[in-house]
């Protein structure tokens, strides 16, 4: 038993870690950082660049990696990135993290060289020396993590009592506001912090490797482990994340113990773990309060105060709906219209092995719609569009292979099947807020890619599972269209809600909680149909795309492969279908492009290349898309200014602006009494 | 006639697109005492937090002690001598009392602030009792004397109180005001915002009445009484006397 | 109120004859170790207009937070035309007719302003078409009489029929307070909560919506009810039927507008006089006070 717990504490430490360095940026900037594996993944990957390629020593590769280039980086995101963010919505500080997350690893690819590393260096000197404590082995490894673990604590919880810079950062994370009117400059202490976590993050990486091997997969998985234990401290508790955190390990490791070590099930709960913890407090909290509720615990009422909430809260896309609002039916349809008759054309243009791409990619068109409408929409991130699109699929080759259904009727299965999946984590995790659906759904993913997609039943010796297309459609030219309808069908739909009268609801759901609900509008009910909805969508692009490539193999189904995708749609657009439609076809195209006519190299730019695309969302909320048209259309009305603009609606806000001073916003008719 | 203290020309303040002060212009007599009236949403507190630096101005030119403070971070206007307490207590809710002195004094040298804290307990020996004590669960009479100990610790030039009285008890608020007449005998310049009207006038030497964001009435405040009720309460017997028409005296 | 025959049958058009509106029983609430509210009662007469005013931290925003249900009492009852509805939801108060708007707007960022009033509209009369409307390609264009007649309506009434189909996003606080009043009308209701509806307005858009506010009490056939909390007191006291005055979360005053303005203990929360003021009774100051020369302080 004792040897279990020893054990069970290496991988609780690193836990444990983790969810310190992720509470710390929390409360001190209300970033919840998503991109802390791929910190920790980074910082890794160059301490075994400096010792194992370039023969550094353990220490003096060590102190660069974890002491230096580990702050540095962090103090160099906060300068070019996290320092804009603190205005910003929640959702738009998360999806910058993610973006980062997405092109992180891909940058060190680049930088360090390519290639999964499956056994790496610890900061043991090899071979790894093993010690005997009552007669339970622990390896060198082992010990610098207890270490580490202890002189993080200790230190940490020294610094935070007694010294100055402690108790700043805890006046910061009571309140900003409060902190610079005692004459303490904020921005100081936040480069501190980023600095601290990003160190956290470097050490959590270093460690790790030698266990989990370096590969980003991975790192996400630990990182989305640690997020267990940082819900269980609803974000903010700092001891509690840190004690979970230990205790996960402990579980995991005891639980291998007590449980048949050759029982496939055992891995699987082993697994299971973080997921159980998370459900487990969730589900608590739900019965006890009924919410969890993030929002009021960032900052003071202060802070509240001074900081522009219309603003933030607008930012994702006041400005296109009243540019959208200025244009006549040319102006807004040219566009789309352009684009289908583009997409008719590509499969006739295109030959061969391109035409089945083409295929995919308007599947891969239908996936990303549903994100089109639950983040888009909804303003909700759903990070397990994947997962829906992996259930789609294998529902699909169920249905079609072992039952024998037409093709297409087991389609629609796997969008039933994905809708109610979407329906239950919508109603679980929706009333908690925000971030908790953005974790939960992450976290359901990975449980979903390890449990359920690892069944010998889907993977069929990694072989995968076979499909024949439909037999009017088996053509990939004639496949092609299919799918195309499919998603001109999908956008109308999504074109039809978002001006219907769910539509409007839910927007009042997304806009204004209290709002919607005074006016007997129920925000659960209105977010949760646009999450099972979303899901349904993605359900049956999924099963679209696993018959347009005959086989469905659930790996590539990997949830981290799915924030690539989002990556990518953000980079182009999350409101409009024509986004959609544009980022499949980049998403698929480019790669393949890049396969066969560029250098390899080039293969890793295009992760880099969604990931700050994703990041820069955080400035153009609409996508490149929306704002390369919008040049367009600024250019257009230059060169003929009546083609696109909406008379109209030009009346109505000269009338409007007139109206507005008769309702009293005119500055000179309070001045009477002056 | 002294140059003043605080020098406030034409402020504009903005939040996202509303805008909460119109060419707002006061000027601050060193020593002397201010109050700033009005209504809820009149721009008081909006006022107070572009001075201490808290929110930018759009427009407008502040001067403090002689020096140019527009668009100057909350922090360095701090360190130049202005301390603002903020409505609803200018404290730190989840530290201690004792760490909640030690952020006031954070910025002078390390051999005074031992004695800066000494002195500010001795003016409200109720904060020796209980150092430990989490700020947010003292009483908010108590939270406020700790706001006020807090600003009298760096020994200010000018002290922007805002709202000092809200949600006390009328005992309670003699005694903060007690101790905020005794930093204006001890030469602070005191700014006060205050829904207390008879209050705040008792111990100003003149004032400013914000209606709507704009400077709707300024003068020595022994002329503010009549003027006050008849903008709180709208007595229907009065036409509305402006200022202009008062201009002879 | 106005027309809602035509397709108001989910209503129920057996409009009780309770005279009392709106009810609140002795409501309590603590936040923490603070009362916000203690012991408060208010009744509401149909088509009357009740002030709620009280000092900054009085407990207005409390007790309307707790009519509205967004927010429950530690005790008390609150009663919708007689019924209990202490335990029920905001939104299911909301489909009694309830309605009210806020003192931060809570607008829908993404819709105009017609939008807003036809959603208000359609969730309470229609409240199916939520849901069935993603599924049926005409959604876009079905609007019942009924529906266009009361929401044009609205929008004429509010003078806003030239920026119907404007993006709430766009517009100034104005306009944007009188868009909430017209969704708050648009779902019918009985009573209506105003949290400071006035506040940054200039004078002029206060007198043009307080002239509405008294407009559409006076064209309801249906005895619509106002609550309106203000710091405007005085534009309070010319507006209301009857007057509650709250003080560190007690009702201190009830009564006429009359009444209340010479409340001794009313001009004392006010003005902080601890004493009642040395006034005459009729609230005249008493000093000769004709403000003084143009202050050095302030102005130029």
């Amino acid at each position: 038993m004792l040897q279990f717990v020893i054990a069970g504490l290496v991988l609780g430490g690193i836990y444990a870690i983790a969810s310190a360095g992720l509470v710390i940026t929390y409360t001190s900037s209300g970033i919840l950082n998503f991109a802390f594996g791929a910190m920790a993944f980074f910082i890794a990957r160059f301490y075994y660049y400096l010792h194992t390629q370039e023969s550094w020593s353990i220490l003096a590769a060590a102190a660069v990696a974890i002491l230096i280039a580990a702050p540095a980086l962090g103090i160099v995101l906060y300068a070019v990135l996290f320092r804009y963010l603190k205005l910003s919505s929640p959702l738009t500080k998360v999806v910058a993290t993610i973006g980062l997350s997405v092109a992180l690893p891909a940058l060190a690819t680049i930088i360090f060289g390519t290639g999964a590393i499956q056994q790496a260096p610890g900061l043991a000197p090899e071979p790894v020396k093993v010690f005997h404590f009552i007669g339970v082995p622990v390896t060198l490894d082992q010990i610098i993590v207890y270490a580490s673990v202890v002189v993080i604590v200790v230190a940490g919880a020294l610094v935070l009592k007694y010294s100055d810079v402690g108790l700043k950062v805890r006046a910061m994370v009571d309140s900003t506001a409060m902190t610079d009117l005692s004459g303490t400059n904020p921005t100081a202490i936040s480069i501190g912090v980023w600095a601290v976590s990003t160190f956290l993050a470097g050490l959590t990486g270093v460690l790790a490797a030698p266990i989990i091997g370096l590969d980003p997969i991975n790192f996400t998985l630990l990182i989305a482990a640690s997020f267990a234990a940082v819900i269980a401290a609803k974000l903010r508790n700092l001891p509690v994340a840190v004690g979970v955190g230990l205790l996960m390990g402990v579980a995991t490791s005891l639980i291998q113990r007590y449980l048949p070590p050759a029982s496939a099930w055992t891995t699987e709960i082993i697994d299971a773990v973080p997921f159980i913890v998370i459900t487990i407090v969730l589900v608590y909290n739900l019965v006890r309060r009924g919410r969890v509720g993030e929002t009021e615990a960032w900052g003071g009422a202060l802070d509240r105060a001074i900081t522009p909430q219309g603003e933030s809260k607008l930012a994702a896309s006041t400005s296109t709906v009243v540019e959208t609002a200025s244009l006549n039916f040319f102006g807004r349809y040219a566009g789309p219209l352009v684009l289908v008759a583009l997409a008719v054309a590509l499969p006739l243009v295109l030959g061969g092995y391109w035409v089945g791409l083409t295929a995919q990619a308007f599947a891969f068109g239908v996936i990303f719609l549903s994100w089109t409408l639950v983040t888009g929409e909804g303003g909700m991130l759903w990070l397990c569009q994947i997962t829906f699109a992996g259930v789609g699929a294998l529902t699909t080759s169920q249905f079609a292979g072992h039952l024998g259904w037409p093709v297409l009727a087991s389609v629609a299965v796997g969008g039933f099947v994905a809708l109610g999946l979407g329906a239950l984590i919508g109603f679980l995790s929706i009333r908690l807020g925000d971030l908790y659906v953005a974790l939960v759904t992450l976290t359901f993913g990975l449980l979903i890619e390890n449990l359920v997609f690892t069944l010998p039943r889907f993977v069929n010796q990694g072989l995968g599972l076979t499909l024949n297309r439909p037999s009017f459609a088996s053509s990939d030219i004639s496949y092609s269209y299919l799918c195309l309808v499919a998603f001109v069908i999908v956008s109308l739909f999504i074109v039809n809600l978002r001006r219907s009268t769910t539509g409007l609801a839910l927007n009042a759901a997304r806009w204004s909680q209290a709002g919607a609900r005074t006016s007997g509008i129920s925000v659960v009910q209105m977010k949760v149909l646009a999450g099972a909805t979303a899901a349904f969508i993605a359900g049956i692009g999924g099963g679209l795309l696993a018959v347009a490539q005959t086989t469905v193999s659930p790996s590539s189904f990997a949830t981290f492969a799915g924030i690539v995708w989002f990556a990518a749609l953000v980079t182009i657009g999350i409101r409009s279908t024509a986004a959609a439609l544009v980022a499949a076809l980049a998403f698929v195209m480019l790669p393949a492009i890049s396969q066969a006519y560029l250098p390899t190299w080039t293969g890793n730019l295009l992760p880099v290349i969604f990931g700050l695309g994703a990041i820069s969302a955080a400035k153009y909320p609409d996508g490149v898309l929306a704002e390369q048209s919008r040049r367009l259309r600024h250019l257009l009305q230059r060169v003929a200014p009546d083609a696109l603009a909406d008379e109209h609606f030009a009346e109505e806000v000269e009338a409007g602006v007139v109206d507005t001073e008769a309702v009293g916003m005119a500055p000179e008719v309070a001045g009477q009494l002056s | 006639m002294t140059a003043p203290l605080l020098d406030v020309a034409g402020l504009d303040v903005r939040y996202g697109p509303s805008q909460a002060l119109f060419g707002v212009s006061v000027a601050v007599e060193p020593g002397s005492v201010l109050a700033v009236l009005g209504v809820n949403g009149a721009g008081k507190s909006t006022f107070a937090r572009a001075v201490s630096g808290l929110v930018a101005p759009a427009a407008g030119r502040i001067t403090f002690d002689g020096q140019d403070i527009t668009g100057l971070p909350a922090h360095r206007i701090r360190r130049l001598g202005l301390t603002y307490i903020p409505e609803g207590r200018g404290i730190f809710p989840g530290l201690s009392v004792t760490d909640n002195l030690r952020m006031a004094v954070a910025q002078e040298p390390r051999n005074v602030r031992a004695a800066a804290i000494d002195r500010a307990i001795e003016q409200f020996p109720i904060l020796g009792n209980r150092p430990a004590q989490r700020a947010g669960s003292l009483s908010g009479g108590e939270q406020q004397m700790l706001a006020l100990a807090r600003a009298f610790a760096v020994s200010p030039k000018l002290i922007i109180a805002d709202e000092l009285s809200l949600g006390l008890a009328p005992a309670v608020t003699e005694s903060v005001f007690q101790s905020l007449d005794e930093a204006r005998r001890s030469g602070i310049t005191v700014v006060l915002s205050e829904q207390f009207v008879h209050r705040a006038l008792a111990m100003a030497d003149s004032c400013v009445i914000l209606t709507r964001g704009r400077v709707g009435w300024a003068g020595p405040a022994t002329d503010a009484g009549r003027e006050v009720l008849d903008r709180y309460l709208g007595e229907a017997e009065h036409p509305r006397p402006t200022v202009a028409a008062g201009a002879g005296d | 109120m106005m027309t809602t025959a035509t397709d108001a049958g989910t209503i129920d058009a057996t409009a009780d004859q309770d005279p009392v509106a709106l009810a609140a029983d002795d409501i309590t609430v603590h936040f923490g170790g603070l009362t916000a509210l203690s012991g408060v009662s208010l009744e509401v007469r149909r088509g009357n207009i009740v002030g709620l005013v009280g000092p900054n931290g009085a407990g207005k925003s409390t007790l309307l937070a707790v009519l509205s249900g967004l927010l429950s009492p530690d005790a008390g009852k609150v009663l919708l035309r007689g019924d209990d509805v202490t335990d029920v939801s905001a939104r299911h108060r909301a489909t009694r007719g309830l309605a009210r708007t806020f003192q931060q707007p809570e607008l829908f960022m993404g819709l105009t302003v017609r939008e807003h009033l036809v959603l208000a509209y359609r969730a309470r009369v229609v409240p199916h078409r939520m849901w069935r409307d993603m599924l049926d390609p005409r959604a876009l264009f079905r609007t019942s009489p009924g529906e266009v007649e009361k929401v044009d309506g609205l929008l004429e009434l509010l003078h806003l029929t030239h920026v119907a189909k404007a993006p709430v996003a766009a517009l100034p606080l104005g306009v944007i307070r009188l868009v909430e009043v017209g969704r708050a009308l648009a779902s019918q209701p009985r009573v209506l909560l105003l949290d400071e509806p006035l506040s940054g307005l200039d004078l002029h858009g206060s007198e043009n919506l307080i002239s509405v506010f008294r407009e559409i009490v006076d064209r309801s056939d249906d005895g619509l009810a106002l609550v309106i909390v203000e710091h405007d007191v005085a534009a309070v006291l010319a507006l209301s039927d009857m007057v509650v005055v709250l003080d560190f979360g007690e009702r201190i005053a009830v009564g006429t507008p009359d009444k209340v303005r010479s409340d001794a203990a009313v001009r004392a929360a006010y003005l902080g006089d601890v004493e009642p003021p040395q006034r005459t009774a009729t609230g005249q100051t008493a000093a000769p006070a004709v403000p003084g020369s143009r202050p050095e302080v302030g102005g130029a």
